[in-house]
């Protein structure tokens, strides 16, 4: 019988010198914990990932969950949680799986984040908090916090699904405030960074609006993200976490365009966080990029995840015998190429002009590509698009690179190989090399930066307007979902102190 | 939200749909457009704002049965709420008295010159327009077109347009060109008011996704510069816009 039975505070379940976890400690030694081998993901095969769009990575079990819980170390200065962008007390969690307190698990969780189940998905742990692990040390291979992180959203809200047990408790926010309830905050953007710092404001008191252009809620977790790397069903769930916490949503609104500065002012909108991304795609400005057949791996993944996939009545997304490209090699890059696949392309290719070690996406989704079919030509960078007698793109001709010395960006930069140009046959080219911040449509006389990103504060997401605050992907440029969301509780603690400061100057004055 | 308030079915093939959403009915101006889904089969569609009535709060859009909306024009009914629409969207068309304009458009193609002439008209100017192809499809654009356009001529074919435009240039009394319809007929009038040397604005028409800027289907080269017509359109200078490239990328939509 799971117990249940729920601890006071936040305290209680994330201290290290709480008894239970002393008594955790205490019943295996850690030469036995060191033995047990790490958890492997179970996931659906190749062959049958290609012929669907369920999602690849299956998730743990329960008893794969406990068992890899128990690999934890629970050490005093924890490395893991200096890894994690928005602080989450990973062993406190780890813990309480360990101890089988799923739901205090979540509950830890949520002290933190408002995305458990997406970010235990799409994080890249093994550069984040896995990396910081103490297994690295003793040459093993680290805990699979991310793969438990999923683990505790999940197996929570299936039994919420089921009526199982009560449903997580939001913690109130230590400086939440009864003071604060009839402050109207506007957030701009449903994304990662909107959410999390709507959730934070929500759990402190505030009247929270989340306003989102599209006719979907979360940003690039839906328009973005396929189904097969993150369902959307998982994304609805945690959006009805937040809406739960008090916070309203308004779809369809474009701020800056459809309502302006002075229209949220006239509502009496008192705070504004900006957190609209960077969703424009670059493009590399070689010939042949406005061809028929050359498109971006934005409206790709758009029509892939938000739309019927046609455009009036014509199918054209049906790859069926289609040879497809992507060009890039980040994780948006991976994500259009297995969709590629899973609309019966042919050949499906990703085009990188850096080695194999430089790939920027996420290791698992690297291999999960290559499992599926996908062919690597890296050291190849696409110079020119051709039309074939049609009009329409035929081929793509490739340079040939090499590496040098390390770049600006420590990776060691790619250089052509003189005459070296291979040309290869295709239907599609999808580009994917990078985005820009979106353009700030907000016009409130924010400092914009050269490269179209706001400025502001890194560490609050302060601006030069006082009262607008931002983060995320328009104030870093593409980064990735767990940065955003750690900008945006920043900038909630950062705004909610400021309205604290002035209530109290307030009262005093 | 947003509940259609009128249907004026024009004929088979159209509908002239009046909507209700009082802060479009008071910001859109000439040259802005709202995206609309009509349910989850559809995908996110753009439509040219013809007609606001801050009043009432409603505007108004006409709906081609061309566009493969066959289903859409059948299942619409007055009290029906489209609560997928987000607007107005795109950069509206710079209203000034320019003197005398000629507005030319071919078919359903003409819908976004209507609420261009009609603010033309009250700004002063005197509005020459040019229709081609007059079918049932297009009847009821004769009546929107007839409210604002002082004089109105018919062409039965591009050419005659750019025929057209040329013997009223060569009288001396053309200040601005405004063109909408196909992108070949944009490129062949485009390419006689270069030589006439009449400032044009091209409205262009183009397949969108999203309308918010982050898909780049609706991009099209102008002087140079590459620029999404959902954000910086869909009003252009004609004379800087690269028509071929355009032509190409659209074959694959029509």
């Amino acid at each position: 019988m799971l117990n249940f039975k729920r601890p006071l505070t936040p305290e209680e379940l994330t201290s290290r010198d709480a008894e239970w976890r002393e008594e955790l400690r205490k019943a295996i030694p850690q030469k036995e914990r060191t033995c047990v081998p790490r958890v492997e993901m179970p996931e659906i095969p190749a062959s049958y990932r290609l012929h669907t769009q369920k999602e690849v990575n299956q998730g743990l079990s329960t008893e794969q969950a406990v068992l890899e819980a128990r690999r934890c170390l629970d050490c005093p200065d924890p490395g893991c949680m200096k890894g994690c962008p928005v602080s989450n007390y990973i062993p406190a969690f780890i813990k309480n799986i360990e101890r089988r307190h799923f739901a205090d698990a979540l509950d830890v969780l949520s002290l933190t984040t408002v995305l458990p189940a997406v970010c235990g998905r799409v994080c890249p742990q093994e550069k984040q908090c896995e990396a910081g692990c103490i297994y690295n040390k003793l040459k093993k291979p680290p805990v699979a916090i991310g793969a438990l992180e999923r683990f505790v959203a999940d197996f929570n809200r299936e039994m919420e699904c089921q009526d199982k047990h009560e449903k997580a408790r939001p913690f109130t926010m230590a400086n939440g405030s009864p003071f604060f309830a009839g402050i109207k905050i506007a957030v701009v953007g449903s994304g990662p960074s909107g959410l999390a710092f709507a959730g934070d404001m929500a759990k402190r008191g505030y009247d929270v609006t989340v306003f989102e252009a599209l006719d979907r809620l979360g940003g690039v977790l839906k328009y973005g993200i396929p189904e097969f790397c993150l369902p959307k069903d998982v994304v609805n769930a945690e959006i009805a976490k937040v809406a739960d916490l008090g916070v309203k949503f308004e779809k369809n609104t474009f701020v800056g365009t459809t309502l302006t500065y002075n229209d949220l002012q006239a509502r009496g909108f008192k705070g504004i966080y900006v957190a609209t991304g960077a969703g424009k795609p670059r493009f590399m400005g070689i010939p042949g990029e406005y061809l028929p057949g050359v498109m971006t791996a934005n409206e790709y993944l758009i029509r892939y995840n938000l739309l019927r996939n046609d455009i009036y009545g014509q199918n054209v997304m049906s790859l069926n015998r289609k040879r497809v490209a992507v060009i890039g090699a980040g994780n948006t890059a991976m994500d259009a190429v297995r969709a590629a696949l899973r609309f019966g392309a042919e050949r499906a290719m990703i085009v990188y002009r850096r080695g194999e070690d430089e790939i920027p996406a996420r290791a698992e989704e690297v291999r999960h590509a290559r499992e599926e079919g996908v062919e690597f030509l890296t050291l190849h960078n696409p110079v020119e698009y051709l039309a074939g007698p049609d009009g329409t793109l035929r081929a793509m001709r490739l340079q040939k690179m090499e590496l040098g010395e390390p770049d600006a960006s420590g990776r060691r930069a790619p250089v052509e190989i003189p005459g070296a140009i291979e040309e290869v046959e295709v239907d599609l080219v999808i580009i994917c090399v990078g985005y820009l911040p979106n353009p700030p449509e907000l016009k409130a006389g924010l400092d914009i930066s050269g490269k179209g990103k706001i400025v502001a504060d890194p560490g609050t997401g302060e601006t030069n307007q006082p009262s607008i605050y931002a983060g995320g992907d328009i104030v870093r440029g593409a980064a990735t979902v767990i940065l955003a969301m750690g900008d945006g509780r920043r900038a909630a603690q950062a705004m909610s102190d400021a309205f604290a400061t002035l209530i109290s100057n307030t009262t005093l004055g | 939200m947003n509940p259609i308030r009128q249907i004026i079915r024009h004929s088979a093939y159209t509908a002239e749909v009046v909507i209700e959403n009082p802060s479009i009915a008071t910001s859109a101006r000439a040259g802005h457009f709202v995206m609309i889904r009509f349910s989850e089969e559809y995908p996110r569609i753009p439509f040219t704002i013809v007609d606001t009535d801050p009043k009432a709060g409603t505007f108004t859009i006409i709906i081609h049965k061309g566009a493969r909306l066959t289903k859409v024009i059948e299942s619409l009914e007055v009290g029906r709420e489209l609560p997928n629409l987000l607007g107005p969207l795109g950069q509206a068309f710079p209203i000034e008295n320019y003197g005398n304009v000629l507005c030319i458009g071919d078919g359903e193609g003409f819908v976004p010159l209507l609420p261009v002439m009609k603010a033309l008209k009250e700004a002063g100017n005197t509005v020459v327009s040019v229709l081609s192809e007059f079918t049932e499809r297009t009847s009821c654009l004769r009546g929107n077109a007839e409210r604002y356009a002082d004089r109105i001529l018919h062409s039965a074919s591009k050419e005659e347009a750019v025929a057209i435009t040329e013997s009223l240039a060569a009288e001396g009394n053309v200040d601005l060109v405004v063109i909408t319809g196909p992108t070949d007929m944009l490129s062949l009038i485009s390419e006689s008011t270069r030589r006439l040397g009449i400032p044009t604005k091209c409205i262009l028409n183009m397949i969108m996704v999203d309308g918010v800027g982050i898909c780049g289907i609706c991009r099209v080269l102008v002087g140079g510069e590459r620029k999404l017509t959902c954000i910086d359109g869909p009003t252009f200078d004609a004379h800087l816009v690269d028509f071929d490239q355009l032509c190409n990328r659209q074959r694959n939509f029509v």
